[in-house]
């Protein structure tokens, strides 16, 4: 039987951060610590249980899940957008990652669409503008 | 139903720059129900940083208008393609891809668009219905009340919120984190700030907009690129039959009836969300008809049902949410956490002091319903062909949505930084069959919780566990734990646990 990886992945992670709440709660005054210790408890049995019984009764990967290669160059890329964001601003950042992207992606597809790439990157960049301004910010 | 209340209330709405916020609204709905994997909590998280700064009632009318149109709209890629637009639209596929395949597509599509309207029209009808005979009841509830039907609420979208594995305890863990979530910050009772890493940033806590964002958006995004191209590389013709759909709809006006009824009744159960309601009603139409042999080949009652359900279900969410500040699901947790950033406390204060807003709300479902149904059968041949253009193309405009609407959370770039990070946490949760919906009503519910038990504590002592309505919701909530839990370690039915496929 194939071991639940993701589902014991998100059950340690939230059996470590519930720990987190419960041990931190001990310091806080009377009347803000019963509600966040309670839920520190509460959520480290929750926690357990699951683990025991993705352990013992888990079924493997969803087969849903895309490989973790594509999913990683996808967070990376989404990532690197809002990198660029906070270093050159957004209309930019908008601007540079859609033609990035979309050169990339066409790519994969075997044919590289350079002329839609970058009329749809002037698109974007247009719409950051307005965005922008109408948010009513200078990011 | 106060007649002055609901005209005035009208009269809120009908102010064209609100309409005009409204049809926002419904565009927004129209186009992430038509691309498949996005849906209405997407589409509530992309409008969400856009209502700061707005007026209350035009805020509300927007956001109401995404979600009285999604589970019409979402209805065009299932029938012309054979893939849900969202969750709320499986079973559809089931019966109306067949009459699509058939040459029937315009006649599913109608009959589904005016079944849709007419169960959306019926959820804010029963709505309105509900808020005056409700009144006693929810002005008669107290901060130990309101805690205890928090908590039950809570526990119903824990354990019946759908996931890929049907294992309550990943709900219950959730709906848990959710609330440790909202601890973060401000402590509604003293001065103190609680796991804020002495960091600025964190003392107000984390903004609701990033993470729904975080937690719906960015997972749909990267599993959409994923799986690459266009969702489908053609489309049947919608062809002939719009008059027959519609005549199909008066035909079966009882099954649309009855199976709007339904859709009420299971939206308002916290935890029963979109993709149950439409299973539950494609099940149900199959099982109480009599001639069943054309079910999942092109039954046209295989569409009426799911899609009548699944728009009236939106009132019967309401009820909860509005009345007593439940959310039975993440479209009502954003829906929720918006009234509150708007500075209207959903609950027994809404009603008794702004009585109008409930009612703007009914009008603005309402009036999005049949909008957004209009133009799905005025520009259906337009709108059909956004669910063929490949993804990648979208990606970066929805993208820079998203992130406009971090940054404007806080104008900081942190803001940046944690929508990544639930990003990550959400496309984490979604695979390991964690389901995200109680983690945002927790998130939200949080603070009100923290507070009805401050209040209960301080007031009554530990005795307001001993108040009648207390004592009875309570033991409804610990029968219902015990009876989840019970079924997860299959006491009763075999040794193995009850850890079956979900709804996706």
């Amino acid at each position: 039987m194939a071991l639940p990886v993701l589902p014991l992945i998100a059950a340690t992670l939230f059996l470590a951060l519930f720990a987190f709440a419960a041990w931190e709660a001990r310091d806080f005054h009377q009347a803000a610590r019963a509600f966040p210790m309670a839920v520190g408890l509460a959520g480290i049995a929750l926690a357990l249980l699951d683990m025991v019984l993705d352990l013992r009764f888990g079924d493997g990967q969803d087969p849903e899940t895309p490989p973790f290669r594509h999913a990683a160059l996808h967070f990376g890329l989404i990532g690197g957008y809002l990198l660029l964001f906070a270093l050159i601003g957004f209309p930019l950042a908008t601007g540079l990652y859609t033609f990035g992207f979309l050169l990339l992606m066409t790519r994969q597809r075997g044919k590289t669409e350079w002329l839609r790439s970058a009329v749809l990157a002037a698109a974007a960049l247009a719409v950051s503008f307005a965005l922008r301004a109408l948010v009513g910010g200078r990011f | 139903v106060d007649s002055q209340v609901l005209l005035e209330a009208l009269y809120i709405v009908f102010e064209p720059a609100r309409l005009l916020w409204l049809m926002l609204g419904v565009g927004t709905g129209l186009i992430v129900g038509i691309l498949p994997g996005l849906g209405g909590v997407v589409g509530l998280a992309l409008l969400l940083p856009f209502i700061y700064g707005l007026d209350p009632y035009a805020a509300m009318a927007m956001l109401i208008g995404v979600g009285a149109v999604v589970s019409t709209s979402d209805t065009f890629p299932s029938i012309l393609i054979g893939t849900p637009g969202s969750a709320g639209s499986q079973a559809t596929i089931m019966d109306g891809y067949p009459l699509a395949q058939k040459g029937e597509a315009a006649r599913a599509l109608s009959a589904a668009f005016s079944a849709s309207m007419v169960g959306g029209v019926f959820g804010a009808i029963v709505l309105s219905l509900i808020i005056p005979v409700a009144r006693p009841l929810v002005l008669a509830f107290g901060s130990p009340e309101l805690l205890m039907l928090s908590v039950l609420g809570l526990t119903l979208v824990g354990s019946l919120s759908g996931s890929r594995v049907r294992n309550p305890v990943k709900g219950l863990s959730a709906a848990a984190f959710g609330l440790f979530l909202g601890t973060i910050g401000g402590a509604p009772a003293v001065l103190e700030y609680r796991f804020t890493f002495d960091a600025l940033y964190l003392f107000e806590g984390i903004g609701l907009v990033l993470l729904s964002l975080g937690l719906f958006a960015i997972p749909e995004i990267v599993d959409l690129l994923c799986k690459g191209g266009a969702i489908a590389d053609k489309m049947g013709s919608i062809g002939r039959g719009w008059r027959q759909g519609l005549r199909d709809t008066l035909r079966y006006r009882w099954l649309v009836l009855r199976h709007s009824a339904i859709g009420v009744l299971v939206g308002f159960t916290p935890g029963l969300g979109s993709a149950i309601v439409d299973w539950l009603n494609y099940g149900v139409v199959v099982r109480t008809s009599k001639d069943r042999e054309e079910f999942g080949k092109g039954d046209i009652r295989g569409v009426i049902a799911p899609e009548s359900a699944n728009n009236a279900k939106d009132g019967g969410a309401l009820i909860p949410t509005l009345l007593f500040g439940i959310p039975g699901s993440a479209s009502m947790a954003i829906l929720l956490g918006a009234m509150t950033t708007l500075g209207i406390e959903p609950g027994p204060r809404l009603i008794q002091n702004r009585p109008e807003v409930l009612y703007v709300i009914v009008w603005s479902l309402a009036i999005g319903t049949v909008a957004g149904t209009l133009i799905c059968f005025l520009l259906s041949r337009w709108i059909a062909r956004l669910a063929l253009i490949p993804f990648h193309y979208v990606a970066p405009f929805i993208l820079m949505a998203l992130a406009l609407g971090a940054y404007s959370s806080n104008f900081h770039w942190a803001d940046l930084l944690v929508l990544l990070v639930f990003g990550l946490l959400g496309w984490l949760m979604k695979h390991a069959g964690v389901p995200r919906a109680p983690l945002l009503v927790g998130f939200v519910l949080s603070p009100l919780i923290e507070r009805y038990l401050w209040i209960s504590l301080t007031r009554y002592g530990l005795s307001f566990l001993l108040q009648p309505f207390v004592l009875v919701i309570a033991t409804i909530t610990v029968l219902l734990m015990v009876w989840q839990v019970l079924g997860t370690f299959g006491v009763g039915g075999g040794s193995k646990p009850r850890m079956q496929q979900g709804e996706g």
